[in-house]
């Protein structure tokens, strides 16, 4: 069964599970959605609010070239957009300025979204996922930690949030804020990049945090020595299915490396992968293509284009599009799902 | 006394699961999986039994890969340039020679191939078989669908009502 169906689109599957529970069941199923995102050659999106207007577009690997997405039904509303994240076909948007309550999930492919209920304050950072272990492919969930260092989570399933109990890790300063740079999902976790605290005058050691969706608790994964006690910035991010960190090589940003964590959880196993110099077509990396190209903001000399994409083996920069450099930009996985991001969808397959 | 490797003049015999036998080539058997795998782990003396693959479906699928196998075969001392174009030439006549295949077959004998080459492991006719189904399914209505599988729709009125009511934006 499972070959017919990875021949329709996401528009004939949704048709496809009209037919009985059985179809359903499998179009809804676990192994079926990794097949499907397996062959749907996970494009990469990239996001321009244009003053107040959103813009999405998928990176055509085949193509080499950028096409447009449609526009979030609940786009007029708000501006300042960010992506928190892209899980199971499913985007998480949310208001970026200074009120961080106005969250949404959406799936593009179908124009199906929840407005999320206001958290009790406003957030101050926020990471979203999919919890791996309840066998619901939309059990979809935001955290959110407040300036008190409280945290609550929302669960799409119950609709609601919940304080958690423990509140975040004491002495920790998550540094995610930044202009084009977002927290990470991986395996059931979301990360930021952070930093023990401490005075401004010492330097305060590099870590990365991570939110477990399924237990809901927060926990520490360490950097090796030389990059926890470097100044320069860093932001976290995946590389096939790794855990990555792009670590700027100095106060100067002179250069940018790159490290993964070849298993996840082991310090030891931190691994520089690369080292892209800063030049004049290179600012700093955004994130990854499905091939491994390192997304980057840049400039061309030729013809003033400012996402470039570095290609790591050859260690060449391919001129892609045009963005604005005051504006903030995005680059993240994604793949089609019929996945609807509601509150107590019908009948989801399990695993 | 097993000979693991292939020989051209062996022949491997299937049984179908309605008890009859058919002569196959090693050479074309290779297509199969299964096959492959008994033959490499030198167990294929004697009549192998098909338990799930019927007489009819079974002359099918030999029918298909005695085609594919002697596409492989036939001409090999061509220049390179030529032979190109003859590769061309060869894949336009597979392509056409399958579909002449596939579209010759009736809903029933579809799916009998379909599992039959799935228990057989026989990758490209499960790809051309899956692909003809795809084909047949798509631009259809829920109930056109249900009519021509014979499917009984098992959601209670009010599943049916959601999950249509969930799904509203595909049908637009």
């Amino acid at each position: 069964m499972i070959h017919i169906f990875l021949r329709f689109s996401v528009k004939d599957l949704s048709q496809l599970r009209c037919v009985c529970k059985s179809w359903n069941r499998v179009i809804t199923s676990q192994p079926f959605f990794e097949s499907l995102s397996n062959q749907s050659t996970n494009t990469c999106i990239l996001y321009h609010p244009r003053f107040s207007h959103l813009k999405l577009c998928l990176y055509s690997e085949k193509l080499q070239s950028l096409v447009e997405l449609c526009y979030p039904p609940f786009g007029d509303e708000l501006m300042d957009f960010g992506i928190l994240g892209s899980c199971n076909g499913v985007l998480c948007l949310y208001s970026n300025g200074y009120d961080r309550s106005h969250i949404y999930m959406w799936n593009p492919s179908s124009n199906k979204y929840t407005t999320l209920p206001k958290p009790s304050h406003n957030p101050r950072y926020l990471g979203f996922g999919v919890n791996p272990k309840s066998g619901y492919l939309d059990d979809f969930k935001v955290v959110t930690i407040f300036a008190n260092a409280n945290a609550e989570v929302y669960s799409l399933r119950m609709n609601s949030w919940r304080t958690i109990a423990d509140g975040f890790l004491p002495s920790i300063e998550l540094t995610c804020r930044y202009f084009d740079h977002h927290p990470v999902f991986l395996n059931g976790f979301v990360h930021w990049c952070a930093r023990v605290s401490c005075y401004l005058d010492s330097k305060c050691p590099w870590l990365i945090v991570s939110f477990d969706f399924a237990n809901e608790v927060f926990h520490k994964i360490l950097l090796p020595d030389i990059l926890s006690n470097d100044e320069g910035t860093k932001f976290v991010n995946v590389v096939s299915g790794h855990l990555c960190v792009f670590a700027a090589a100095d106060d100067g940003f002179s250069a940018y490396e790159l490290w993964v964590m070849m298993e996840y959880g082991v310090v030891d196993s931190w691994t520089k992968m690369c080292t892209i110099e800063k030049t004049g077509a290179f600012w700093w990396p955004l994130g990854f293509t499905t091939t491994g190209g390192i997304v980057t903001r840049g400039r061309c000399k030729h013809d003033g284009k400012t996402i470039l994409v570095y290609n790591p083996d050859r260690k060449k920069f391919k001129c892609l599009g045009r963005h604005h450099p005051h504006l903030p930009i995005q680059v993240l996985t994604f793949a089609e799902s019929v996945i609807a991001p509601v509150p107590k969808s019908v009948i989801v397959g399990t695993t | 006394m097993s000979t693991p490797s292939v020989s051209v003049n062996r022949v491997l015999k299937l049984k179908s699961s309605d008890g009859e036998i058919f002569e196959v080539k090693q050479t074309v058997a290779v297509q199969s999986g299964v096959l492959k795998q008994m033959m490499e782990d030198g167990c294929t003396e004697g009549e192998i039994p098909l338990n799930n693959v019927d007489s009819p479906t079974l002359a099918k699928i030999i029918e298909w890969c005695n085609k594919h196998h002697d596409n492989d075969v036939e001409g090999r001392v061509l220049s390179e340039e030529r032979e190109k174009e003859k590769e061309k030439e060869k894949a336009a006549d597979m392509k056409k020679w399958e579909s002449e295949f596939i579209d010759a077959l009736n809903r029933d004998e579809i799916y009998f191939l379909l599992t039959g080459s799935n228990y057989m492991d026989i990758k490209e006719l499960l790809d051309c078989a899956a692909q003809k189904v795809a084909d047949m399914v798509k631009g259809k209505t829920p109930e056109a669908i249900r009519e021509m599988f014979n499917i009984q729709s098992d959601f209670t009125e009010e599943e049916e009502e959601a999950i249509r009511k969930e799904n509203q934006w595909a049908f637009d």
